[in-house]
């Protein structure tokens, strides 16, 4: 006697029993995203990381962030080194001294600072940089008390951080 | 007794398909990853300039030479100006938009005239903004790729009494 196959067996093997996903297009989009997003990868240089609310000026500048003390002056906040200090830009913008006393007092401690380090490190140097990140609103009244008392401190290579021009 | 049918049979129509899913499982990683540190806003800097002894010292060996004069570039909101020592070169009193490309060639022109010289001072009114600066330090520090005078200073404006 001849081994019929069993009907129940054809029709199983009529049905596909592993669904496969396609997903070669989803692939091609993957790699043209990957080869843009790897070019526009800059493993070197300083990242300075600005606030959401502060708008850097434009430039046509070339020269890369350097390290350094960051200090951020958005239109309400004067923040150094990620703590904000507790002043009223209103009332500085408006006084007629030039030095700022909360930011004096901020940035000597950090000199004094720096400066038992390098007597304990010789490696370790109190270059006096520092970067300014500020909103390019900021009127020129309130920056140059900024710039003065960081200057007063002793943080004499000061630069501002722009946005470049493309 | 008949044989089963051949199992090889079964394989005439053999679809070959790639396995990408270890490529998806490496991209999905790699996007995020990517798209994190992407950097889309590259940010500069601009170097302010501080005159320190020893450029006043250098100042006193250029006694005589080509470059001892000053230069200072007046902003105010209603007036723009370059003046090298007490002589006015270049004035313009347009209240909306500064001619900076003017000032520009004015600076190109006494470049020419005495390459040694590398500092200005900005005398800026309170109210001036800082983009506004800063747009004046690109017009003074280069020109098409050409440096001009890179050490920039800032300072307040004397405000003339009469």
């Amino acid at each position: 006697m001849a081994h019929a196959p069993s009907k129940r067996r054809n029709i199983r093997a009529k049905r596909p029993s592993l669904f496969v996903l396609n997903i070669t297009s989803m692939l091609d989009m993957f790699t043209i995203l990957i080869i843009f997003l790897l070019k526009s990868y800059s493993a070197e240089g300083i990242i300075l990381t600005i606030p959401a609310d502060l708008y850097l000026p434009y430039s046509t500048t070339q020269s890369a962030p350097e390290p350094g003390l960051v200090i951020e002056l958005s239109k309400n906040a004067l923040i150094v080194d990620g703590t904000v200090l507790p002043v009223n830009l209103d009332e500085i913008e408006r006084s007629d001294s030039l030095l700022i006393p909360e930011l004096l007092e901020n940035l000597t401690a950090r000199v004094r600072w720096y400066e038992q380090i390098s007597a304990v490190n010789p490696e370790v140097d109190f270059t006096g940089r520092m970067v300014l990140e500020g909103d390019r609103e900021v009127p020129f009244r309130l920056l140059k008390k900024i710039l003065y008392t960081c200057g007063q401190a002793g943080f004499i290579n000061q630069s501002l951080a722009v946005f470049q021009k493309e | 007794m008949a044989f089963r049918p051949s199992e090889k049979r079964k394989q005439t129509n053999y679809i070959i398909d790639l396995n990408l899913s270890p490529f998806l499982s490496l991209f999905v990683a790699l996007i995020p990853l990517l798209l994190l540190t992407a950097i889309f806003q590259q940010v500069g800097i601009v170097n302010l300039y501080l005159p320190t002894a020893e450029d006043a010292i250098a100042e006193d060996a250029a006694q005589g030479l080509d470059s001892d004069f000053t230069l200072a570039v007046t902003i105010t909101p209603a007036e723009l100006s370059l003046r090298k020592d007490d002589q006015i070169l270049f004035k313009d009193s347009t209240v909306e938009g500064m001619d900076l490309d003017g000032l520009t060639s004015q600076l190109v022109e006494l470049k020419k005239k005495s390459p040694e010289k590398k500092d200005i001072v900005l005398l800026l009114d309170g109210s001036i903004l800082y983009q506004t600066i800063i747009n004046v330090m690109d017009s003074v520090r280069e020109h098409n790729g050409s440096e001009l005078f890179p050490d920039i200073s800032l300072a307040d404006r004397i405000v003339e009494t009469s």
